[in-house]
């Protein structure tokens, strides 16, 4: 490899996609199976979800099975707030029944976010809190065979509010847990929106990274709708050692989501 | 070169002038022994306000700000009403007290809901207190806090986000208290911001860093 902005490195990274069908497949409808299905159309073989309810636990089984899906990613509940200790045994409830439906569908990874911060106590208290709450589901996650990934998201833009709004805060508490249930989702849209640059951040946590999302700033539209290198963004997560799925989270800025996907299945074949 | 500009130091004693004790008209008296023209307060409600204007009036010294109470979320429309209440009692504390400015921060942002709608409702609760504030010849100091160390979940972190919401309403009721403090604690560049905004600067507070103790 010459460089990051060689054009020809683009043509050696090689990185498997997955869809979320929260964002993408809207053309679709609400129902999450035909999402599926269209997704399938597109060569796409993981997909990602939101929440997920029982009735929707029901619709996605037949359909996953049907086109030969995978389910990659589910999100527990991320409105809890993991700093106020008294949310932690709800949470521990409701994360076994996210476990649970996730294992029905053959899914074996769970997104962890932190919830809204209190403005009141220093950061360094909440993470601690946040930690002992994520420390909880540890043998929840082991009985089920899944792996929690836990993800900052931006507040410049998205999600004001939230207390893990750097990748910092996040590889903080996988740290301070300690166990390799526990690992990294690496959203690059959210990264970039927070001011954060990929290039720095992305060396200082690779070891803790089991799952990367991705989506064009500004915009979170789909690659290539945005001003972000793409080349130059797959070549920094390969040179740094990357070897995971790409999960592209973003509102397509184009129908059908195929033509949305084409420009970054393109690239990533 | 030119010689450096004179500032003026105010003292919050709220947490500067505790060896004088809890009753914060004595810590008044300590201020001005130490010299101290300026003082600023947190709270008004809980304090005895005829003492602490006797205290101010007896040593000459001037109350620079007070807060604005109840840490209202901001970007929460249906808080608004309970918001224009504090400022009313805030700006009627100012009032008695000689006063000049009382301040405000954002309040906690609503993880669901995006930056820019929030901002804009945030402007229409300043827009309002401003208007407020004027009835009673008093400035709304808005403020932004660090969310990387002491404040996480302010929707209000950065020295723009304040800039862009008084510029924004665009009242002589409303300007810009800017903090080197949390504004470092942001990996802000003062001179950089302070550039920007210069013209809606009423008032500086300072500490050091990191741990917010006092220069030096």
């Amino acid at each position: 490899m010459i460089g990051a902005v060689d054009p020809r490195s683009s043509s050696v990274v090689v990185f498997e996609l997955s869809a979320s069908i929260a964002y993408l497949f809207s053309e679709a409808g609400a129902d999450l199976a035909a999402r599926v299905a269209l997704a399938a159309d597109c060569g796409i073989r993981k997909v990602e979800a939101f929440t997920i309810s029982e009735p929707e636990v029901r619709q996605l089984a037949p359909a996953l099975a049907q086109h030969g899906v995978e389910l990659w990613t589910v999100v527990a509940d991320p409105r809890t707030r993991l700093v106020d200790p008294q949310t932690h045994s709800g949470f521990r409830a409701s994360f076994r029944r996210t476990a649970e439906h996730a294992a029905t569908l053959g899914c074996r990874r769970i997104v962890v976010g932190s919830g809204p911060a209190v403005p009141y106590q220093k950061r360094a208290a909440q993470l601690a809190t946040v930690t002992a709450a994520i420390a909880g589901i540890v043998d929840t996650a082991t009985e089920f065979d899944m792996t929690v990934l836990i993800e900052a998201v931006n507040t410049r833009h998205d999600h004001p509010g939230v207390l893990f709004s750097m990748t910092d805060d996040a590889a903080a508490v996988v740290r301070g847990v300690g166990s390799p249930r526990v690992r990294l989702l690496y959203d690059l849209y959210h990264s970039i929106t927070e001011g954060e640059d990929p290039a720095v951040v992305l060396p200082q946590v690779i070891d803790l990274v089991a799952h990367v999302q991705i989506a064009d700033v500004p915009g979170r539209g789909e690659p290539g709708s945005g001003t972000l290198d793409w080349p130059q963004y797959l070549d920094l997560l390969r040179r740094t050692g990357y070897r995971g799925v790409l999960g592209v989270e973003c509102h397509p800025t184009k129908a059908p989501t195929a033509a949305a996907l084409a420009y970054i299945q393109r690239l990533c074949a | 070169m030119s010689a450096p500009a004179i500032v003026e130091l105010s003292a919050n004693i709220e947490l500067l002038f505790r060896e004088a004790g809890d009753d914060i008209a004595d810590r008044v008296l300590a201020a001005a022994d130490a010299g101290i023209a300026v003082v600023e307060i947190w709270q008004h409600s809980n304090k005895d306000l005829p003492r602490l204007q006797r205290a101010l009036q007896r040593s000459g010294v001037r109350l620079q700000t007070l807060l604005i109470e109840g840490h209202t979320p901001l970007a929460d429309r249906d808080a608004h009403g309970a918001f224009l209440e504090q400022v009313r009692r805030a700006c009627q504390a100012a009032q008695t007290l000689g006063c000049p400015h009382v301040v405000t921060g954002s309040g906690v942002g609503l993880p669901f809901l995006r930056r820019p709608q929030q901002a804009a409702i945030v402007a229409d609760a300043l827009a309002a207190a401003a208007q407020i504030a004027g009835e009673y010849g008093i400035v709304i100091l808005l403020e932004n806090l660090n969310t990387r160390v002491d404040h996480p979940g302010t929707l209000f972190d950065r020295t723009a986000d304040c800039v862009a919401a008084i510029r924004s309403v665009g009242s002589p009721n409303l300007a810009l208290l800017y903090d080197v403090y949390h504004s470092l604690q942001m990996r802000e560049e003062p001179r950089a911001e302070l550039l920007d905004c210069i013209d809606l600067v009423r008032h500086i507070q300072i500490a050091d860093l990191p741990e917010r103790t006092e220069p030096g």
